[in-house]
């Protein structure tokens, strides 16, 4: 794997060492120019770069109408030590991932989202017959992007109005229940379970002491308060990471991953 | 209910944690990293011998049949081998929010800047300073930077600058308190910690059996920015048990659980302390350890410790014309 990567890595550099990284334009006549963007190759030559990563198309697969195509995602950041150790433990995550591609080709279209940023992969219906060849076209439309964020807000405790907490993210308060010695608070979260999977809906202050997501596949929180009374309106935070979506215009050189 | 049966009732945090990736994944990870070297090996043999030349992007007329590359407008560098790219702004809740990430150059092994100090500058010439930078460490490398909007529209917003910090200082403090009991909450007996330059002083303070907070504020030391943490360590009367509380990054599993971001460097800011459930080898049930009620207590120390960050007086200047705008 090693030596793999580092011909993948000479290999990458190339393009740029020979003035390449993508097609040239033809020129004709004495006073043309052509002009090339060359950017930097930091894993494959037919990478496309989203924020702080880089998607390289893995492969294509037609199957029951259906065009798979896979794609790996890598960081090109620096890693500090907290980095390092949730890494070591969790193994390499990213920072952005495709949100949604386009495939092209010379009589339809097609455009389809993936369903969040930990899926490396997106499947386009496609005609009967369909094989794609060096001029089908895969565009990556948008990216999502982290941002890690703590971001407090203040709930009525006796209303059930949603709240914007992030970008296609609403909150609200289902519940409260005052016990002997604590509080119960449930809160319910609107979004989709992939952008909403490494964020925490907490209470803010030490005086909530616990936090914990539904077991039951919902999107509701339990917190735990441990105050002398419950607090109204609410002081709650949204922590961790939402996803921010960004849109770009990338194209996909497939023949290297043509079947 | 019993604090047992909450408990058991509640997850703990550690069963959120990301799915253990898999053994491919890191091989996959060495690979990329090998690439990179790979990649520098056959970069740097080009730069020795002259292969490569990154200004030849001028344009203009060419002899038929060549082409010449235009590099693209380079994004400021924060760190040899490490420039700041600007993603997104975002206005909610009385706070402007930068998205930023860091890009490392292909080959290079640049050094994470530390604690960076952030400011927005408007087209009125109007500077606005951050409140805190959010990461997580799931995410190495990208950066939210919360502003106070301070009736600044996202629209006139022309700059942000960065200053990476040129160096910093630990100062640390003991406390002992003459307490028989807890909850104790303030007021604080004096300056957390003073130097001739700066003072940290404790703006509230509250401490019981299962931990407690203490707001902070720095003063005096314009254009700085610390990190500060605590440590709470008590006996109870008629046992050789010693507790112990900490802030919430120490405890047990915190950098795996989701939702460890963290806040930077800056100038005021709030220590959660949490109670070990065993000094020694604590663990992950020390979130919800200890009595919130009265205990009685002796010999109460409390240790301190803030690294305070200098900073150039001049920042790098990021452009953020263009940057989109999103809806929060």
């Amino acid at each position: 794997m090693l030596a793999a990567g580092a011909v993948l890595g000479v290999a990458g550099a190339l393009p740029i060492l020979t003035g390449g990284g993508d097609d040239p334009a033809p020129v004709t006549g004495d006073t043309a120019v052509a002009t090339t963007t060359t950017l930097p190759v930091w894993v494959s030559p037919i990478e496309l770069k989203i924020g702080p990563s880089v998607v390289v198309p893995a492969s294509l697969e037609v199957s029951d109408g259906v065009l798979v195509f896979r794609y790996e995602v890598h960081d090109v950041v620096p890693m500090g030590d907290a980095s390092r150790e949730v890494i070591s433990e969790i193994g390499p995550g990213a920072a952005a991932a495709p949100a949604r591609w386009t495939l092209i080709d010379t009589d339809f279209e097609v455009a389809e989202e993936v369903v969040g940023p930990t899926n490396r992969a997106v499947r386009f219906p496609v005609p009967a017959g369909f094989e794609p060849t060096a001029d089908t076209t895969i565009r990556l439309d948008a990216y999502f992007l982290a941002a890690p964020v703590a971001f407090p807000f203040e709930v009525d405790r006796t209303s059930a109005a949603w709240y914007d907490i992030g970008p296609g993210l609403q909150a609200r308060v289902v519940e409260t229940l005052e016990q002997a010695e604590n509080s119960i608070v449930i809160v319910e979260v609107e979004g989709s379970q992939a952008l909403t999977q490494w964020m925490v809906i907490d209470g803010e202050g030490r005086e909530w002491v616990s936090s914990s997501r539904s077991m039951l596949g919902s999107h509701r929180w339990t917190l735990d308060y441990r105050g002398d009374e419950l607090p109204d309106p609410l002081p709650l935070v949204v922590r961790g990471l939402e996803w921010v979506r960004v849109e770009t215009d990338q194209a996909v050189d497939v023949e290297p991953i043509l079947p | 209910m019993s604090d047992d049966a909450l408990r058991e009732l509640l997850a703990s945090p550690l069963e959120d944690r990301p799915r253990r990736a898999p053994e491919w994944a890191r091989l996959a990870a060495l690979g990329v990293a090998a690439a990179v070297v790979g990649f520098l090996a056959t970069v740097g043999l080009s730069l020795l011998v002259g292969g490569h030349d990154a200004d030849a992007s001028a344009g203009g007329s060419m002899p038929t049949g060549e082409t010449t590359a235009t590099t693209v407008a380079a994004p400021p560098e924060v760190a040899d081998g490490l420039t700041l790219q600007p993603a997104w702004i975002m206005e909610r809740g009385g706070s402007i929010f930068v998205g930023v990430h860091l890009l490392q150059a292909p080959g290079s092994d640049p050094d994470v800047p530390e604690a960076a100090a952030w400011a927005l500058r408007t087209e009125a010439g109007r500077y606005v300073g951050y409140l805190a930078d959010h990461s997580d460490p799931v995410t190495p490398g990208v950066f939210t930077i919360e502003f106070p909007a301070l009736g600044v529209d996202v629209d006139e917003i022309e700059t942000l600058l960065v200053r990476p910090s040129i160096g910093s200082r630990e100062l640390t403090a003991t406390w002992d308190l003459d307490l028989n009991e807890l909850p104790w909450a303030g007021p604080a007996p004096g300056p957390i910690i003073e130097d001739e330059n700066v003072t940290f002083r404790a703006t509230k303070i509250r401490l019981a059996d299962n931990g407690g907070y203490v707001e902070w504020s720095m003063f005096g030391a314009s254009g700085q920015r610390a990190v500060v943490e605590a440590t709470a360590v008590w006996t109870v009367p008629g046992s050789d048990e010693i507790r112990k509380a900490v802030p919430e990054d120490q405890l047990p599993g915190v950098p795996l659980q989701r939702g460890a971001v963290m806040g930077g460097a800056t100038s005021t800011g709030t220590v959660a302390l949490y109670r070990l459930d065993d000094p020694e080898e604590p663990t992950f049930r020390s979130r919800w350890w200890g009595e919130p009620g009265p205990v009685e207590i002796e010999a109460l120390r409390i240790d301190w410790r803030a690294v305070v960050f200098e900073y150039p007086e001049a920042g790098i200047e990021v452009p953020l014309t263009g940057v989109p705008v999103i809806e929060g």
